[in-house]
C-alpha cells in the first residue's frame, strides 16, 4: 500500500472507530495503530455497531499473526473476521 | 226643575272625570317617556364604557403577543445554539479520531489534562507484549489516582446524558401544555367574540325597539269616536225616556 492509500484507510478506520462506544472505539484504535508502528500491518474496518463494541475487519496487508497477537496482548476478542472489545 | 237640576248635575260629574282622566294619562305618558329616555341612555352609556373597556384589553392582549413573538424568537436562538454546540461536539470527536501520531495524541492529552503533565515518568512508553521482545505497545503513564479523573467524568457524562433525556421530555411536555393553552384560549376567543355579537344584536334589537316605543309614547296612536249605530241609540233613547219618565 502506498501512503495515499494508507491515509485514506486511516480514515475510513477512524470513521468506522467513531461509531462505536467511545473507550471500545479507543481499544480498536490502540490495535490498528500497534499493527502499523510494530510491522506495517494494516487490516480494513467495517460495519462497526453503533456505540457498541464490536468491529467487522479484513485484513490488507502484512504479518497477520501479529494481528492476534497484539490484539491478544489488548484483551480483545479476535475471530476471523471480528474483533470485540472486552465491556462487562 | 229637580229633574233638570239633576240631569245638569249627572253632566258636570261625567265631564269632570273625562277631564281628570285626559290630564292623568298625559302625565303617566311624561313621566313613562322620561324613564325609557333615561333608561336609553344609561344603557348607551355602559356600552361606550364596556367598548373602552374592551379596547383596553385588546391592547394589552396586542402586547403580550409581541412578548410572546419574542421569547419565541429566543427560544428558536437557543435551539441553533444548541444544534451549532452539538456539532461542534461531533467534530471535536472526530479531531480525536483522527490524531495519527503518538507526539500529536501527547499534545491533545496534555491540553486536556494539564494538571498531569509535570508528573514524575509522565508520557507515553513502550512496552514488550511478547517474549522475543519484537513487538511492543505504547502504554501511557499517568500516576494511578489520575484515572480517578475519567471514571468521575465518565459517570458524570453519563448522568448528563439522562438529565438531558429528561429535560428534553419537560420540553416536549412544556410544548404540549402551551398547545393545549393555546387552545383554551381560541375556544375563549371565540366564546367572546360570540358573547359580542349576541350582545351587539340585543342592543341594536332593543335601541330600534326603545326608539319605536318613544316615538308611540310622543306621538299616541289616535282614537277615532264614530257615532254609535242606529239601534244602540234607539235603545239608549228608550231606556233615557222612560228613566226620565219614572223620575
Amino acid at each position: 500500500m502506498n501512503t495515499q492509500e494508507v491515509e485514506t484507510l486511516f480514515s475510513q478506520n477512524m470513521m468506522e472507530i467513531n461509531k462505536m462506544n467511545i473507550a471500545s472505539g479507543s481499544m480498536i484504535k490502540a490495535l490498528v495503530q500497534a499493527l502499523e508502528s510494530n510491522g506495517l500491518v494494516y487490516i480494513e474496518l467495517s460495519d462497526a455497531v453503533p456505540d457498541g463494541h464490536k468491529v467487522h475487519y479484513q485484513h490488507k496487508e502484512g504479518d497477520k499473526t501479529q494481528l492476534v497477537q497484539i490484539a491478544s496482548a489488548l484483551g480483545l476478542k479476535i475471530t476471523d473476521t471480528t474483533l470485540e472489545a472486552h465491556y462487562d | 226643575m229637580i229633574k233638570k237640576a239633576l240631569l245638569f248635575g249627572g253632566a258636570l260629574v261625567v265631564m269632570t272625570i273625562m277631564a281628570l282622566v285626559f290630564i292623568t294619562a298625559r302625565s303617566l305618558d311624561k313621566e313613562e317617556l322620561a324613564r325609557v329616555q333615561s333608561e336609553m341612555e344609561s344603557l348607551s352609556s355602559d356600552k361606550a364604557q364596556l367598548e373602552n373597556k374592551v379596547s383596553e384589553l385588546d391592547n394589552l392582549k396586542d402586547k403580550l403577543y409581541q412578548t410572546i413573538n419574542k421569547k419565541n424568537q429566543e427560544i428558536i436562538q437557543h435551539q441553533l445554539t444548541i444544534n451549532n454546540l452539538e456539532d461542534e461536539r461531533k467534530n471535536q470527536q472526530v479531531e480525536v479520531r483522527h490524531l495519527n501520531t503518538e507526539v500529536a495524541l501527547e499534545n491533545s492529552f496534555s491540553k486536556a489534562f494539564p494538571q498531569v503533565i509535570k508528573a514524575k515518568n509522565f508520557g507515553i512508553t513502550n512496552i514488550a507484549i511478547n517474549e522475543d521482545k519484537t513487538l511492543t505497545l505504547p502504554y501511557y503513564v499517568i500516576p494511578a489516582w489520575f484515572t480517578e479523573t475519567f471514571i468521575i467524568e465518565h459517570n458524570n457524562m453519563i448522568k448528563f446524558k439522562e438529565e438531558i433525556e429528561e429535560y428534553k421530555k419537560n420540553e416536549a411536555l412544556y410544548g404540549n401544555v402551551i398547545e393545549l393553552k393555546d387552545s383554551v384560549l381560541k375556544l375563549e376567543s371565540e366564546k367572546s367574540q360570540a358573547y359580542e355579537k349576541g350582545y351587539d344584536e340585543a342592543f341594536l334589537k332593543y335601541q330600534a325597539l326603545n326608539q319605536e316605543y318613544i316615538a308611540l309614547l310622543k306621538k299616541p296612536p289616535v282614537v277615532e269616536i264614530k257615532a254609535p249605530s242606529l239601534w244602540p241609540i234607539l235603545g239608549a233613547a228608550f231606556l233615557g225616556l222612560t228613566l226620565g219618565a219614572g223620575i
